[in-house]
């Protein structure tokens, strides 16, 4: 019988560091067997648990999209209290660990395809926002949705992830790029504010649209009133959720709000069901 | 099957049978009072008990378990397989909330994504009951859709007529564990139904639990929680004894280079239970975590498995350290406006 605890193994083919802070990093995952990476099929919005042996496990959304095949990223912030997170900031590219999943539901499974998407991000938390914008660009894909439009906002230069990307996608004439830092600094040339002040200048139209909004909770705070002056539905705003987990499949009894499980029920969320949901999270 | 008659002279010797082919459990009286344990014979079991202190969750949840193992070398991943057990477990004198509870774990742990350690250990266990006549001062089984001689969860249920026990076949895998015993007579039958009735009348549900589900939907906000946890100590003995509470950790136990990925009962009363790395913590205090329990037991699990995550066996009242009474809880939050 198929073991939902037994993690697969694989590889760590690169980490790279994202921030200046040097506490974030991109760990580039290989399967060891064929077979698993086979099995392995995933959608943008989905997590899995990292596993390190003699550490334990922790569960991490995956950043890179199904469309790049072969390999699984994670992008982790150091946590000095965190065991796992310690463990892989510690390791090395070559250094074996294991994965269990992927889990949870996908943004795909809250109707956004054939629609607009605005993708909102803040700091460190644009990691699953990463693989959603891979995935929805790619040549495969990028018919399945009307306009892409992403805002992503750090505090300082140095705080933004996936620099590389950023810029390749700014070059984009498919899909439409914000950045913007809270303060630059002397070499930064681009766009100063907050991420709900740019949302209200970039006024990404609310027509069969769904936005997507994942970042510090005042930046989420402060960005709904402003999605919801556009016109947004509370059922086209939506948000991922964090949560302490052990299992990642309904069974531990941790990670729920109200009698809804993140692990399985989520991460994904509606802000019209996260309204119906108690404010425990 | 029909209703089958041990007389009591003769139980020596069925669990002699038993033992033979099974590893069987039942209730012993150790020092810690009665547990559920392993026996070779008959004299090794109580049967004077109203419950065990332990509940039979240890059985399909043991409070520590190994998942896998592993050995800690440069460069390897490689993990190790549990050995399964190969003789099959059988428990003798479950009382009827215990089984209740089984059938409340086998909804979570068996259903959507099973969940293999449980569900190896459930295929190869047999629980056999034993229904309750003089239930005990703590019980409260018919205030949660529960009775004395309640037959869910269970395989077979016992009932301690004078001389003799009838048994009540309940399952098909228990047939020839009973294949070779007379068949209850008409009298027998209408004795154990009056104890039944008997054993009923002395546990007046303490409270009407119907609609306590929807009750709670609107109580997430009330003052209530603000009063009930008060006393707590955030022991969690409430949760350890509980027949029904299965949230667990896992965590990673290493010696030297040997090492192997544990899953241990967990409890919502404690604080670390829902700490995230970051610090942030969702339920930051007992109230969060005593409403956590309450709700989790009767309003999200019930949402979730039709079935409420109590079943009034009475140990955590019987137990708790500064005397909680999830009875008092409840009849509280019952009759709150």
């Amino acid at each position: 019988m198929n073991n939902p605890y037994l993690p697969i193994p694989m590889i760590i083919r690169s980490i790279t560091d994202e921030a200046a802070t040097k506490d974030i990093k991109t760990f580039e995952l290989a399967f060891l067997n064929k077979e698993d990476e086979k099995n392995f099929s995933y959608l943008p919005g989905q997590f899995a648990e990292i596993s390190v042996l003699g550490s334990g496990e922790a569960p991490v959304g995956i950043a890179s999209s199904p469309t790049e095949r072969g390999i699984l990223k994670f992008t982790i912030k150091w946590y000095p209290k965190g065991v796992v997170t310690n463990a892989l900031h510690n390791m090395f590219a070559g250094d074996k660990i294991g994965i269990r999943g992927p889990f949870g539901n996908s943004f795909e499974s809250k109707n956004i395809k054939n629609r607009s998407v605005v993708v909102i991000g803040g700091g460190f938390a644009f990691t699953t926002l990463r693989s959603l914008t891979t995935y929805m660009i790619h040549l495969n894909n990028r018919s399945k949705f009307k306009n892409i439009t992403v805002i992503y906002g750090a505090r300082s230069p140095g705080d933004l992830i996936y620099k590389k990307e950023l810029e390749e996608w700014d070059k984009r004439d498919d899909m439409k790029l914000y950045v913007t830092v809270d303060k630059g600094d002397k070499d930064w040339k681009g766009r100063e504010g907050f991420v709900p002040t740019v949302t209200g200048e970039v006024k990404p139209s609310a027509e069969n649209a769904v936005a997507i909004i994942c970042g510090p909770p005042i930046m989420i705070k402060f960005t709904i009133p402003k999605l919801v002056e556009l016109g947004f539905s509370p059922e086209n705003i939506l948000n991922s959720l964090e949560m302490r987990m052990k299992c990642g499949i309904g069974k531990c009894g941790r990670c729920n709000i109200g009698g809804k499980y993140v692990c399985k029920d989520g991460p994904i969320f509606s802000l019209a069901e996260l309204n119906d949901l108690p404010k425990e999270y | 099957m029909k209703e089958k008659i041990l007389a009591k002279k003769d139980l020596s010797e069925f669990i002699n049978k038993l033992v033979k082919e099974y590893d069987v459990f039942a209730p012993v009286k150790k020092d810690e009072g009665i547990l559920f344990s392993k026996i070779d014979k008959v004299d090794d079991m109580c049967l004077s008990y109203s419950n065990t202190k332990n509940s039979v969750k240890e059985f399909l949840l043991p409070q520590s378990e190994a998942l896998f193992r592993f050995v800690k070398k440069e460069n390897s991943n490689e993990i190790t397989d549990i050995k399964k057990k190969k003789r099959r477990n059988l428990l003798f004198g479950v009382r009827p909330c215990d089984g209740k509870a089984i059938a409340m774990l086998d909804k979570v742990f068996l259903e959507n994504i099973p969940d293999s350690y449980y569900k190896n250990k459930r295929e190869n266990i047999l629980v056999i009951g034993m229904a309750c006549n003089e239930p005990d001062q703590t019980c409260f089984c018919t205030s949660v859709d529960g009775g004395p001689f309640s037959t869910e969860g269970l395989d077979a249920l016992f009932v301690e007529l004078k001389e003799k026990y009838l048994i009540i076949p309940i399952a098909k895998q228990c047939g020839k564990l009973f294949a070779h015993l007379d068949t209850a007579s008409q009298e027998d039958i209408n004795y154990a139904e009056k104890l039944k009735k008997n054993a009923g009348k002395m546990l007046k549900p303490v409270f009407e639990i119907e609609g306590i589900k929807e009750k709670l939907d609107g109580m997430f906000e009330s003052p209530i929680w603000e009063t009930i946890y008060q006393k707590c100590t955030k022991c969690g003995i409430c949760t350890y004894l509980c027949p029904a509470c299965h949230c667990f950790d896992v965590q990673d136990e290493t010696v030297g280079e040997k090492g192997c990925r544990v899953r241990n009962w967990d409890s919502c009363m404690f604080p670390k239970f829902t700490l995230h790395a970051s610090g942030h913590n969702p339920r930051p205090t007992q109230r969060e975590r005593w409403r956590q329990r309450i709700m989790h037991k009767f309003n999200y699990l019930k949402e979730n498995t039709g079935l409420y995550g109590c079943v009034g066996c009475g140990r955590c009242v019987e137990h708790c350290p500064v005397n909680l009474d999830i009875r008092k809880v409840l009849k509280d939050i019952l009759e709150s406006k």
